[in-house]
């Protein structure tokens, strides 16, 4: 069951992002034309929509977990999940879309932390990934140290201002698109990342000086 | 405090300011020295160790693999035809008559028809049906009530006779030469079956009645040795690809009982399949794993099972589809199986969440 108020939360953020702040509003009939097609479970609509997702999903998936593999799992989850819930976006735009997928990888993501702490095992592809990603397994394992120290700094952030340091410095989103995905105006964005770099300020370069 | 906070924050300000002054500068080109030495020095030092800490940060950004986004691409575009063939088959021989009444008439139909004695030829006559026939209904909805009214050990042998029967209107859709609607329809319900059959299995081993587990399994590879051999005779490469997708799911299922208890389970059987097309009957009338009285501890858990049933759930069709992609080929997806199925009170439906 979700929780009343993130599901509020999403139709808030859904709400905003297909307000007036649309970027353009013949790409956004555009987009519309392309979500009402999917609705229909049109092919071509669909392979639209999932070449124009990948890059930002896989990207958001991959900040938030350890490995290629899972992220590689989580993706799959989210696509998945989106051609079973098309017919309840109500997003306009190609922010509101992601806006909605990025929610539906949180959710995926939790389900996930949820059950491997309910059936604990081990992680073989996890394993697998800092052996495949270089021919160097050594430094594999200290750059997955390294994503692993910033994932826990990241994690110390608060949902939002986490949200606005991935959509700029992870997907490389300008301020007005992260406002859109956010579903948040600017003046708040701006807000949530000043506070946000501060704290990553502070937790990085404690985490340098601990080692 | 307020005043501390206050002057906190405008420092914070600064620096943040003076780091965005100096990306801009990066990115026209200036070598990072330059644009630092341009920074007041009182800041200077904590500005550096911001665009470490950023720089650390764009580090998480990794692109997809190169395999990975066509590998996905050609399993999700399957699920959307799935999807799309689910809704064609809801609405195509119902006309304005809404799915919902019609699956709730035919199940009381069924009801009526059976306790009126009239029904049994009815019944009988929908037995050799295949989606998309006009008496399918009349047995989906005899499965559910018969569901619907079964307790301990019944639930399970239920389960698995659904599973045979799938097997048979598979195979009876390929004499028949079905479209490839028929058989996505087939797909989703093969899946559902075993999805649910491995579920209430789980549960029951959990409870510590490992026999439904062990029927389960050796059902599962009897109708996966059936489909593989049906793959090799297909001719059609979109139902041999179909009846491909159904092996590679059933062998994910397989896996994840195999994970559940391998010590505990019995010898595991030759993946060949089984001599006579009805295999698979054995599998679930004579299984030595015939539900023990440890189910009758377990009954809750099983009546809890039956109730998606008997409200006429089906997994949606991302849920069905997304453990039938190549395993093989997809090592990594495998573990959605085993998760999904690990975990049935986990919310996975996107009608629920967005």
């Amino acid at each position: 069951m979700v929780p009343q108020g993130a599901r509020g939360v999403l139709l808030e953020r859904q709400r905003v992002s297909g307000s007036d702040e649309s970027p353009g509003a013949s790409e956004s009939a555009a987009f519309a034309t392309l979500i009402r097609r999917a609705r229909a479970y049109d092919r071509d609509a669909f392979g639209e929509l999932y070449r124009r997702s990948l890059g930002p999903v896989y990207r958001y998936c991959r900040a938030r977990t350890d490995s290629t593999a899972e992220a590689e799992e989580l993706t799959q989850d989210v696509f998945m999940a989106a051609l079973s819930g098309i017919q309840n976006v109500r997003a306009e735009h190609e922010p509101g879309w992601l806006a909605w997928l990025f929610q539906v990888a949180r959710y995926k993501h939790a389900d996930a932390l949820r059950a491997r702490y309910r059936k604990p095992q081990a992680r073989l592809e996890a394993a697998g990934d800092a052996v495949d990603e270089g021919a160097r397994p050594l430094e594999a394992v200290l750059a997955s140290d390294e994503r692993a120290e910033v994932r826990r700094a990241m994690e110390q952030l608060t949902d939002d201002q986490r949200e606005v340091i991935v959509c700029k410095y992870v997907l490389g989103y300008d301020n007005e698109r992260t406002a859109a995905v956010v579903g948040k105006n600017a003046n708040a964005v701006n807000q949530l990342h000043h506070r946000a770099v501060a704290s990553l300020r502070r937790l990085l370069a404690g985490a340098e000086h601990g080692r | 405090m307020n005043d501390l906070t206050d002057a906190m924050s405008e420092r914070d300000a600064a620096i943040l300011e003076a780091v965005e002054r100096v990306q801009a500068r990066l990115a026209t080109g200036v070598a990072e020295a330059s644009a630092l030495a341009e920074v007041p020095a009182g800041v200077r030092e904590e500005v550096e160790v911001t665009l470490r800490a950023l720089s650390r940060v764009r580090g998480l950004a990794e692109a997809p693999s190169s395999a990975f986004g066509p590998r996905l691409e050609a399993s999700f575009l399957d699920a959307v035809d799935v999807a799309r063939a689910q809704q064609g088959a809801a609405r195509a021989p119902r006309g304005w008559f809404g799915a919902a009444l019609l699956r709730t008439a035919a199940m009381l139909g069924a009801v009526v028809l059976a306790l009126a004695g009239g029904g049994f030829a009815a019944v009988q006559a929908s037995e050799s049906t295949i989606p998309g026939d006009a008496l399918y209904p009349v047995k989906e909805a005899g499965e559910t009530v018969r569901l619907y009214f079964a307790r301990g050990d019944g639930v399970t042998r239920l389960r698995l006779a659904q599973l045979v029967r799938r097997q048979r209107e598979l195979e009876s859709a390929l004499q028949r030469g079905a479209p490839a609607r028929v058989l996505l329809a087939l797909e989703v319900r093969v899946a559902t079956s075993t999805k649910q059959l491995v579920e209430l299995s789980t549960r029951l081993e959990a409870a510590g009645n490992p026999a439904p587990a062990q029927a389960t399994l050796e059902a599962v590879k009897v109708l996966q040795g059936r489909i593989d051999v049906l793959t090799a005779s297909e001719a059609r490469p979109d139902v041999a690809r179909t009846l491909s997708r159904m092996s590679n799911f059933l062998a994910a299922q397989e896996r994840e009982l195999e994970t559940v208890a391998p010590g505990e389970r019995l010898a595991p059987t030759p993946g060949t399949p089984p001599a006579s097309p009805g295999g698979g009957t054995s599998g679930a009338r004579e299984t030595p794993g015939g539900p023990t009285a440890a189910d009758a501890s377990a009954t809750p858990l099983a009546q809890r099972d039956a109730v998606p049933a008997a409200t006429g759930t089906t997994p949606t069709p991302g849920g069905a589809l997304r453990e039938s992609t190549p395993v093989a080929t997809r090592p990594a997806l495998v573990p959605t199986a085993a998760r999904d199925a690990a975990t049935p009170t986990a919310p996975s439906t996107p009608t629920r969440r967005p």
